[in-house]
């Protein structure tokens, strides 16, 4: 199903876009651990429980464990991922239509619905060396520097993280069909993802936002099973790939 | 006969207009068939259609044997098609599109590749946005051809091309299709290179196939008789059957004979007149005559 002369094609247009991100990422995985000490010490000594709870601030910085997910994968971790997603899927499909490259590309013997997981799968491929690779260099640096951690639920929060992302760039994909610019694509599928995370600013309905659930806070701070966000998730990008490979397979060139 | 392209009553409408309607073709297995028609006639449609990268609105059809409803990416597996103005990933060079488009097909041909890379002094390490656009259908045409297809599909494919590259560009469809008994299709309305290369064609205007014959057929049959009468002939003389178009100036008659040239003959020989002659009209007047839809 997967054309691997596409994959390639897919992997090389995307890669300075896969090597920005993940610098940035790098970056700010790396930045976790080694301020780690900084932060606790800075928090302790000045009185900030105007601005913070202090029972919040106790949490964050009481273990490593906490203060890890906290600022990595319910902060820049999810915020990045969304962003990526965004910047990968809004050019997958309206970038061939766009520079009036689709013609070229269907006359060839594929068919669109392998152009669609082809072309997802090369997403999806990147987003996974972004968000694993930046999670892992932070695992990597927060050993190095000693510090003990439950990295098993780490990377299991880093997992629900990654599917959440996956749900983002397939919408984003399907943007991207229908709408075949670039650009505008990305500016509506940020819209439209950034609409759904008003639900997060609300305390009775933040279990209902997307972005709640993509920081996998359920997770790490109630216990939950992490099949259920997955689970939600699938179920989401289900929908979006049928969507998607239906708008696509419609498209005449 | 056996047939590489059977349509049946084949249409397709865009937003309601049609672009191709109730098409009946058949295209001879070996042969090198060219649709003729103006620009807007509905040439690309019928190709992307046979193709199976369009859906028709109503009837079907089939390709090498394959239904075009159901087997479009087995018909493009075994098909070549060159595109007008093919807009390749630019940023790759000539070899890299080479090893994209490689990985789509089960075979590859790299010898003949190699040959005709060099027979049309492509550049290799290039990008193909730096190349002309002549040189991107030359590029078009070997990636059709690397694959060994059993059918080529060429749509306007000489466009913006001098002769010399016409020519060359020719030559190697005839010698890597026609010599291996494999079939041509081709949209175009240069009829040079139809009258070069085509040995039948079908007359196609506003969606709607008016005619199909071979080029020998088309030629011979279509005839004109210039007349001039002596005084008026009675309007039963031409409206004998095979008479398809008169032109009238004064006592002088132009009088277009798709059949029966010999019966018209006789009676406009029996009438009263100065001179009369048998004019055979070139491809492009009969063209012109078809299109201008006063048929």
């Amino acid at each position: 199903m997967i054309n691997y002369a596409l994959f390639r094609k897919e992997i090389t247009e995307n890669r300075v876009k896969f090597f920005i991100c993940f610098s940035i990422l790098a970056v700010l995985a790396a930045a976790i651990p080694l301020l780690y000490t900084f932060i606790d010490t800075f928090f302790r000594n000045i009185d900030i429980s105007y601005f913070v709870d202090p029972q919040e601030l106790d949490f964050l910085v009481s273990s490593y464990d906490n203060y890890a997910w906290s600022q990595w994968t319910a902060k820049n971790l999810t915020q990045l991922a969304a962003l990526t997603s965004i910047i990968l899927g809004m050019g997958s499909l309206a970038g061939e239509i766009s520079y009036g490259t689709a013609p070229f590309l269907v006359s060839k013997p594929i068919t669109r619905r392998g152009i669609f997981i082809t072309k997802l799968s090369a997403g999806i491929f990147l987003l996974g060396c972004c968000l694993f690779g930046s999670s892992i260099l932070l695992i990597l640096i927060s050993m190095m520097k000693g510090f003990t951690f439950n990295i098993w639920a780490f990377l299991v929060s880093t997992v629900i993280t990654f599917a959440g992302a996956i749900v983002i760039y397939t919408g984003t994909a399907v943007f991207s069909v229908l709408i075949h610019e670039p650009v505008k694509a990305g500016v509506v599928a940020a819209l439209f993802w950034g609409a759904l995370s008003i639900f997060g600013f609300f305390k009775a309905a933040a279990p209902f936002s997307f972005f709640y659930q993509m920081k996998a806070v359920p997770y790490w701070l109630y216990g939950q099973s992490p099949l259920v966000p997955l689970g939600i998730f699938l179920v989401i990008y289900v929908i979006l790939f049928r969507t998607g490979v239906f708008f696509w397979s419609q498209r005449e060139f | 006969m056996n047939w590489a392209i059977q349509t049946k009553s084949l249409s397709k409408k865009y937003k309601g207009i049609p672009a191709v309607e109730n098409l009946n073709l058949e295209v001879p297995e070996g042969s090198v068939f060219a649709l003729l028609g103006p620009n807007g006639a509905g040439k690309s449609t019928i190709l992307k259609l046979i193709m199976g990268l369009q859906r028709p609105t109503f009837g079907g059809g089939f390709c090498l044997g394959m239904d075009i409803l159901t087997s479009g990416l087995q018909i493009r597996q075994k098909v070549g098609y060159v595109g007008e103005e093919t807009r390749f990933y630019g940023y790759m060079t000539v070899k890299q599109i080479m090893e994209f488009c490689r990985g789509f097909y089960q075979e590859w041909d790299d010898e003949m590749v190699e040959h005709y890379l060099d027979v049309f002094k492509l550049p290799f390490r290039v990008k193909v946005h730096e190349l002309s656009q002549g040189m991107k259908n030359q590029l078009a045409l070997v990636l059709a051809l690397a694959p060994r297809p059993e059918l080529l599909i060429l749509d306007e494919p000489t466009t913006g091309f001098d002769p010399i590259k016409r020519r060359i560009f020719f030559g190697a469809v005839l010698g890597e299709m026609v010599s291996r008994g494999k079939t041509v299709l081709m949209s175009s309305h240069q009829l040079l290179d139809v009258e070069r290369v085509a040995d039948r064609v079908a007359l196609i205007r506003d969606g709607i196939l008016l005619k199909t014959c071979s080029l020998d057929e088309l030629r011979e049959n279509e005839k004109e008789i210039r007349v001039v009468f002596q005084k008026e002939p009675p309007p039963e003389l031409f409206k004998k059957p095979g008479v398809s178009q008169v032109h009238r100036d004064g006592l002088v008659y132009r009088i277009t004979i798709t059949e029966n040239l010999e019966e018209t003959w006789q009676e406009c020989v029996s009438f009263p007149h100065y001179v009369i002659e048998v004019i055979n009209p070139d491809l492009e007047e009969i063209f012109l005559r078809y299109m201008e839809g006063e048929k």
